[in-house]
């Protein structure tokens, strides 16, 4: 992505507004759930679009309480929330559950935007919009960004909801383990290295703190 | 809606939430001022007295000062370790005993540089005469300008830790080798009695920090050195090391780690007498945090795959060193980034 930080911001806007489309659609969205500066952006512009439509917005002062409970609420809601669009659109595509990845996706774009993105319906636009992002999110977007590639892992997505509401919600508790993941968090238990960690709080002492021996002394770490 | 309407009120906003700050901040200036706070005033912002003041603070209450608490550590991993600390110093001698709470049940004793460590369930005690208790004792001369170099203080305004008012100073790196660190510094006495370590995300990888604390109680030395001397039914098992350097081992540092400088080294027997293969310990230290570079022959045996793994503020680097008389096995261990720990292996060079 070579766009400059205020065209990103001004795509977020298009975005929160309904207004953007096709492949940028997907590829600002997908930029916004694997970055957690864009989500805060895209955050802060509806609480915005909410306080001059309506003079109020929804309190979430601790954002990251508030996805946590927003991601246990969409486990159970999701089904109904990705449906709606498709069903008054094209009905068929809803119908026979195995139908060509292709098609049903194309129809599920076009449906997140045109008809719950013109503010009509402003908190049902935010939850959708979110729901795409996180659904997105979920199925790993990250390491592919390319759109068609997604909107293709959606569908099987979908349809596991659908049909199985408990397994999506136990992949959505999983979510955050993912996200958090990097290369630091392995945890590894080998005596060996305990024993080097040991060596090393001998040799290091308290050169760290004055609290640095107490630490040292205290801390049992993960292996023992 | 246009994006030019949300940035507007996007500063809006801002200007409002900036407004409250400062507000905020000057009630609690206020308070403060009202309570007939006699401490001394927070740290001046200027680097190099700053850090001076607050560091020799922190020594004089550790040399100095008696006190009783419970000592808590917590890592970003949500590992939860705490210890019963006894801290008894009159200036010369210093004695603690430190009581783990958590974990394997295990006792520390201190007395000056001498610890011994009691493990309760295997009925063994670790003996050790350490050199580097003393507070930044490797960098004599200009020690803390060398800190100052490489770490900004700034002042970040008060807190409350275990019952006692604090002044909070940050000490944030000038690079990205090496995490920053947020101190609470207990105003009375200085002794640091909370502290953070923040890696370069902001994002807090350690903390620990006095869930209870009580100066001047009663405790007696005696009684702590006659519990450190019973080591009836223990098996004691001193550490083997012995001193060398890095060139006598026949390596260097060919790129030095800015701000890193070598502190000791030694040859230790970690294995025991089953295993006489020595490993090399050199160690670094750039005044808070210290790096160790463990390095022996590499067994295709013991040694398995490449890692890098975190224990809060803790990294640990394995790697491969090829070297045409043999391989060597290096694990780079430190409370630094791992970006650090991998400067220090790519620099890290046989000499022979």
């Amino acid at each position: 992505m070579n766009q400059t930080q205020q065209s990103v911001g001004e795509q977020i806007s298009a975005l929160a507004d309904g207004c953007l489309q096709g492949e940028d659609f997907f590829r600002v969205s997908g930029a916004i759930a694997s970055d957690e500066a864009l989500q805060s952006t895209w955050r802060t512009y509806h609480v915005i679009g909410d306080v001059l439509r309506s003079g109020e917005h929804a309190p979430c002062s601790d954002s990251s309480a508030f996805m946590t409970r927003f991601r246990q609420r969409m486990a159970a809601e999701a089904p109904l929330a990705l449906s709606q669009p498709l069903a008054p659109t094209v009905p068929a595509a809803v119908v026979p559950q195995r139908t060509v990845a292709r098609p049903v996706t194309m129809v599920a774009v076009e449906a997140a935007n045109e008809p719950v993105f013109r503010w009509k319906l402003v908190a049902g636009a935010a939850s959708l919009a979110a729901a795409a992002a996180i659904g997105w999110n979920l199925v790993g977007i990250g390491a592919a960004p390319a759109g068609m590639q997604m909107a293709q892992q959606q569908v099987p997505q979908v349809t596991q909801t659908q049909q199985q509401p408990v397994q999506v919600a136990s992949r959505l508790d999983a979510t955050p383990v993912l996200i958090g993941n990097n290369e630091a968090q392995v945890m590894l238990r080998d005596p060996r290295l305990d024993v080097l960690l040991e060596a090393h709080r001998q040799a290091g002492g308290a050169s760290q703190m004055p609290s640095g021996f107490l630490r040292n002394a205290t801390f049992d770490g993960p292996s023992r | 809606m246009p994006i030019l309407v949300r940035r507007a009120v996007l500063l809006f906003s801002a200007a409002c939430l900036a407004e409250a700050a400062v507000g905020q901040t000057q009630g609690q200036g206020g308070t403060s001022a009202a309570g007939g706070d006699a401490g001394p005033s927070p740290l001046p912002p200027v680097p190099g007295p700053g850090i001076n003041e607050f560091l020799r603070r922190a020594r004089d209450a550790s040399r100095q000062r008696t006190y009783v608490g419970t000592f808590v550590v917590s890592a970003a991993t949500g590992n939860l370790s705490s210890a019963r600390i006894w801290h008894v110093a009159d200036g010369k001698v210093l004695m603690e005993r430190i009581e783990a709470l958590t974990g394997a049940p295990r006792s520390t004793f201190r007395r000056n540089d001498k610890v011994m460590t009691f493990l309760l369930d295997e009925k063994v005690v670790k003996s050790e005469q350490r050199e580097n208790l003393e507070l930044f004792p490797n960098l004599p001369d200009a020690s803390d300008t060398a800190i100052a170099d490489f770490y900004e203080v700034r002042p970040l305004g008060k807190g409350r830790v275990a019952g006692f008012d604090a002044d909070v100073i940050q000490l944030a790196p000038r690079d990205n080798l090496r995490f920053g660190y947020r101190v609470w510094s207990e105003r009375r006495t200085g002794l640091v009695i909370a502290l953070q370590t923040v890696d370069g995300t902001g994002r807090v990888v350690e903390q620990s920090a006095f869930s209870e604390l009580q100066f001047d109680v009663q405790v007696k030395s005696q009684a702590l050195a006659q519990m450190m001397g019973n080591t009836a039914g223990y098996r004691i098992e001193k550490s083997e090391l012995e001193r060398t350097t890095a060139d006598a081992e026949g390596w260097t540092l060919r790129d030095a780690v800015a701000g890193f400088r070598p502190v000791s080294c030694y040859r230790r027997a970690l294995d025991g007498a089953s295993n006489p293969e020595r490993t090399m310990q050199w160690t670094f230290s750039d005044g808070m945090a210290s790096v160790s570079l463990f390095v022996e022959p590499y067994d295709a045996q013991r040694q398995s795959k490449e890692v890098l793994l975190a224990t809060g503020a803790t990294n640990t680097l394995t790697r491969r060193l090829t070297d045409k008389g043999g391989d060597w096995w290096l694990t780079a261990v430190g409370e630094v980034p791992p970006q650090t720990l991998r400067a220090f292996a790519q620099g890290l060079a046989r000499t022979r």
